[in-house]
């Protein structure tokens, strides 16, 4: 007989984001312990349930830390669900909850649909339908005005995207199926193995849309580097109009990553200001380097600060790596200072250049004019909400599924119709495709 | 005084199923047939098996059916479809030679204790109460013979009032040139039963000795296959079919006489197959395509009949002809009997609960055509569930259903009890939600053992099954004993290269494959059915246990059962669909109300609440 294993465990954010100090990220079902003591590096079995703990979530694979953290361990059935479960509070904002989400989807478990906790909560006898039904309002209520708000944005050039997407691996599909089911009369498999490759070209680019859209919802992530005394803090204060960082001519001032919003023209951009790198023995100052080096890792693009008043030094050019991964600009600072520095060397990397004078706080409009064309540029207009994206990157990985596996149409078969239904969820269709009524519309089947 | 517990009404691939499971179940059974010289008749294809079907032939055999031994011992060709595209739409498909069939059928039948043939025309189907708990049906002959019994099975295919046309002329037809059933449908609507009408229709029989087969592709049968492990290996030689195509000669012929076909120029319902269109549909439904396939089917070892695959068509005898002279290799062809289009009496199959039983009328069963199915294997794998739950009715004991995740025939029942057909119904693999793990080559270990628990699996089929659970837990612990490289062979074995034996299918475009058996010669002593078994397991398991999780979610509604609830009960919340679903369909779990037309996720709770609350209620006067 066939094994019956356990119902899926599921997760999602349950705070709003991007509001509030602090970020739930709840895991509900059967694995929630074992996958909690994976991305937390420690046994909760052993450890006392319905206590706040302290922790740090990880990714198993890599190591690297994603965030601190504080959990709560609770065994079924005395938890809301009336499962296993584990409540993990994050740092708040934009990224911290995400990114533990992300980590837990990698190890096993399942995004929650829209109300699932509390249908669990219900069936496992945990609220009256009264409760239910409250939560499950809300719920819908957030999502008719999300309907309402992604067909309004989805307008135009995008929605068109989503929608030939949606219908072209809808006819993939349901070539596939016609193929299948009609071996002897339709054979569609090369077709839908081209359409299959051209829809997955398609999809990497609406996944540089999708790029676009997080950095919109999310903000930009710019992080300013260099080395000591270049201004990196003046140019800092200069793109945020306001003296927020600390500025003085002291090398190695700024020790923590300083971390700012601002909005050029309607788009979302987080500044960072960073510690200059150099040659230490203070400890203090090692960790900020060693901070620097985490902000740079996560940043969309970066700013490298070079000082114009001195010659470039190998501590300038020791950045032109993370200029290169990262991408980003070479901002000459204190050009109102006699020139020294050796331009057309910067030049030969091949590296933009802008200048200014931070202190002045002149071409600090360039910097984010540059910025803004340099990071969306997309002839997607994409905006998405988390789980719209969520879902899509879903989709995503099943298109990638299907086309490593394209050698078996009934694993293909699988993944279309699990894309297709994701692609459903964002339109708001009914989440199954009636497959016989449109082989039937489609193909010329039967004997 | 009762003559027969059991009572079955027609003796085609539902009848016989139905017949032979309850008689095996050791419950007297008689089945009555309008013509016994046809029983297990094939008046369409003489074809069994193709996707979505194989796999209903092979959950027929797991259960103790006699489907698959009667193709095996039967067919002409056999042939696997789909074999590069995945072990989930593998499928055996197999042509049989209509007549020896037949005689099969019909031995079978003979040779079961319990079980008593009849010939005659039911014309009536009464109930009579006296004073037994359980209502006693009395099923009239029209030559006035009359039987009491505690069950009826009504399998009465395209009879009921049958209809046979050929353009404007029609004849009274339960097929062929056979006579219908014209008095039972309104038996069955006193019983309070509601009918509806189907249409459906054949191709021309022609004469092999008039077709040019070099003018056409040879389509061979393969060696080696048959559906049943219990059938011994067959030698027997093959018959080729042939594949032809229409022309656009062939496409102007017919539109220029669409204006005759049956539903045009007759009263005709237009109900028919979508899948298997007439050749006027098709004109009119794909107007674009210049050709359509057409395969010539012979109809058996002993004839020189074949069968026109894709020429189904009602249109006068002498364009049928014209039409067919069109097509390449068929230029001199003779028609022997034309085709010709049918409609039909059947019931709604909303009327049915998952048993197959008739839901206000105990002891009352459907199978087949007169739910609105089509196919042989789609009758038969009815006839199986209705011939178990007759028995089971009869000696009072609780009925036995298939559930979505664990068969075909048990997503073909939900369909027709939970969603109901609007046109002739047949099985696709596309209908199944877990096709990953529901396959025709592991029909047996699905099934095998709930049959055995019912008492239908023979020691033998039982042993079979046995052997091969052993064989494939012997392999897989090999598997994860043995170590290739730095992987065990069971993690080496689910690269695409590798397979776990000589004659496993491979993935299109692998050119060096890597066999296990050569290199690991002790495994060549298990049987290749145990080794393709787990071949499959290793390389599908992440999408398999996949699958398994969704089945859980699945069930749990499904094993969520709702109780008789009164009929005046009004349940606040719910919608209004979601309450006349449940008030006119009477969803025996949250999870059958779920499916149905209508229902939203929140109607499901909203039951759930009034259920637990009316339980606890009646939990407390306890």
């Amino acid at each position: 007989m066939i094994a019956r294993p356990d119902k899926e465990t599921i997760s999602a954010i349950s705070t709003p984001i991007g509001v509030g100090a602090m970020g739930i990220v709840r895991v509900s079902g059967p694995q929630a312990i074992s996958i909690g003591s994976r991305v937390l590096g420690k046994n909760l079995s052993k450890l006392e349930p319905r206590k706040a703990l302290y922790g740090f979530v990880r990714d198993p694979e890599t190591g690297n830390l994603i965030d601190e953290v504080v959990f709560i361990i609770y065994h079924a059935p005395s938890s809301y669900t009336g499962e296993d479960m584990l409540e993990i509070f994050t740092h708040g904002g934009l990224v911290a909850p995400r990114e533990v989400l992300q980590v837990l989807l990698k190890n096993g478990v399942r995004l929650a649909e829209r109300g699932e906790f509390a249908r669990r909560g219900f069936l496992n006898n945990k609220m009256d339908l009264v409760k239910a039904q409250g939560i499950i309002d809300v719920v819908d209520a957030r999502s008719q005005k999300a309907l309402f708000t992604s067909v309004y944005r989805l307008k135009g050039e995008a929605s068109e995207t989503v929608v030939s997407l949606k219908k072209k691996l809808e006819q993939i599909l349901v070539s596939l199926e016609a193929t299948v089911d009609f071996p002897e009369e339709v054979d569609e498999e090369i077709k839908v193995v081209t359409e299959l490759y051209r829809v997955a070209e398609e999809m990497e680019l609406l996944l540089k849309g999708m790029e676009t859209s997080r950095r919109l919802r999310q903000g930009l992530k710019v992080v300013i580097i260099g080395k000591t005394n270049v201004g990196k803090s003046s140019l800092y204060n200069a793109l945020l109009q306001e003296e927020r960082a600390i500025v003085t001519s002291i090398p190695g001032t700024t020790r923590d990553v300083l971390e700012s919003q601002l909005e050029y023209q309607g788009y979302p951009i987080l500044i960072y200001d960073t510690a200059g790198i150099r040659a230490t023995s203070d400890e203090i100052e090692t960790i900020s380097i060693s901070r620097t080096r985490q902000a740079v890792k996560g940043a969309d693009m970066v700013l490298l600060v070079i000082d114009a008043s001195i010659p470039l030094e190998e501590e300038d050019e020791e950045f032109f790596y993370d200029l290169k991964e990262k991408g980003g600009l070479i901002i000459l600072n204190k050009i109102d200072l006699p020139e020294k520095i050796d331009r057309e060397r910067i030049l030969s990397y091949g590296f933009s250049l802008l200048e200014t004078s931070a202190r002045m706080g002149s071409g600090i409009d360039n910097i984010l004019i540059k910025v803004v064309e340099m990071a969306f540029v997309s002839n997607l207009d994409l905006m998405l909400s988390e789980r719209e994206a969520n879902y899509l990157g879903e989709v995503l990985k099943h298109i990638r599924g299907a086309v490593e596996n394209i050698s078996t149409l009934d694993i293909v078969g699988h993944h279309l119709r699990e894309g297709v239904t994701e692609l459903r969820k964002i339109l708001g269709e009914e989440p199954i495709i009636n497959l016989t009524e449109e082989i039937f519309k489609n193909f010329c089947v039967g004997k | 005084m009762i003559d027969y517990p059991i009572t079955i009404i027609g003796g085609g691939h539902a009848g016989i199923e139905s017949a032979l499971t309850s008689a095996r179940l050791k419950v007297p059974t008689l089945l009555i047939a309008i013509n016994l010289d046809t029983v297990g008749w094939t008046p369409c294809n003489p074809a069994i098996g193709g996707p979505g079907k194989a796999q209903l032939v092979k959950e027929i055999d797991a259960l103790g059916g006699e489907m698959a031994l009667l193709t095996d011992k039967t067919f002409t060709q056999i042939r696997m479809l789909n074999t590069s595209r995945g072990p989930a739409v593998r499928s055996l498909r197999s042509q049989i030679d209509r007549i020896l069939y037949h005689r099969e059928a019909k031995n079978a039948l003979e040779r079961t204790p319990q079980l008593s043939l009849i010939q005659g025309e039911v014309v009536d189907i009464a109930r009579v109460k006296k004073g037994r708990k359980k209502p006693l049906f009395k099923v009239t002959l029209r030559d006035g013979r009359n039987y009491l019994t505690q069950a009826v099975v009504l399998a009465t295919g395209t009879y009921l009032k049958g209809v046979g046309r050929i353009s404007s002329y029609s004849y009274p037809s339960g097929r062929g040139m056979e006579p219908p059933a014209n008095y039972l449908s309104n038996s069955l609507v006193k019983l309070g039963l509601k009918i509806r009408r189907f249409n459906t229709g054949t191709t021309p029989r022609i004469d092999g000795r008039t077709i040019d087969r070099e003018e056409m592709s040879l389509q061979p049968g393969e060696a080696g296959l048959k559906f049943s492990p219990l059938t011994p290996p067959i030698t027997r030689e093959q018959l080729p079919s042939y594949l032809t195509y229409t022309t656009l000669e062939t496409h102007q012929v017919v539109r220029e006489h669409l204006h005759l076909t049956a539903s045009r120029s007759t009263d005709m319902v237009k109900v028919g197959p979508r899948y298997c269109p007439s050749i006027e549909e098709k004109m009119v439904w794909f107007p674009e395509k210049e050709r359509h396939p057409v395969f010539l089917e012979p109809e058996g070892f002993t004839t020189v009949e074949h069968y026109v695959q894709g020429m189904n068509i009602s249109l006068p005898a002498e364009i049928q002809l014209k039409i067919l002279r069109t097509v390449p290799g068929m230029n001199r062809v003779e028609i022997i009997r034309p085709g010709y289009a049918i409609d039909y009496d059947l019931l709604d199959s909303l009327q049915l609960q998952s048993q197959l039983m008739v839901k206000n009328i105990p002891g009352l069963f459907t199978a087949g055509q007169i739910n609105g199915t089509t196919g042989y294997e789609e009758a038969a794998c009815q006839g199986i569930i209705t011939g178990i739950n007759s028995a089971l009715y009869v000696m009072g004991e609780e009925g036995f259903t298939l559930k979505r995740d664990e068969a075909y025939i048990g997503v073909l029942v939900d369909d027709l009890t939970t969603k109901g057909v609007e046109e002739p119904y047949r099985m696709l693999t596309s209908r199944v939600e877990y096709r990953l793990s529901l396959r025709q080559d592991n029909a047996d270990l699905r099934l095998t053992p709930l049959g055995r628990k019912l008492g239908l699996v023979s020691d033998e089929r039982y042993e079979q099954y046995v052997k091969k659970v052993r064989e494939i837990e012997e392999i897989i612990a090999f598997l994860k004993g043995k170590r290739k490289r730095e992987n065990s062979l069971y993690d080496y074995l689910k690269r695409p290269e590798v397979s776990i034996g000589e004659s496993s299918y491979s993935p299109a475009g692998i050119k060096e494959r890597d066999i296990l058996t050569n290199s690991f010669p002790e495994l060549r002593r298990y049987t290749s059915e145990a080794l393709e078994e787990v071949n499959t397991r290793v390389k599908y398991e992440g999408y398999i246990t996949r699958e398994n999780k969704r089945m859980v979610d699945f069930r749990e509604m499904e094993n969520f059962l709702i109780p008789d609830l009164s009929e005046d009960l009004i349940i606040p919340g719910l919608s209004s669909l979601g309450a006349s679903m449940l008030k006119s369909r009477k969803p025996k779990s949250i999870g059958e109300f779920l499916r149905m037309p209508g229902v939203s996720p929140q109607d499901g709770l909203v039951l759930l609440d009034k259920i637990r609350k009316v339980k606890a209620v009646s939990n407390k006067r306890l």
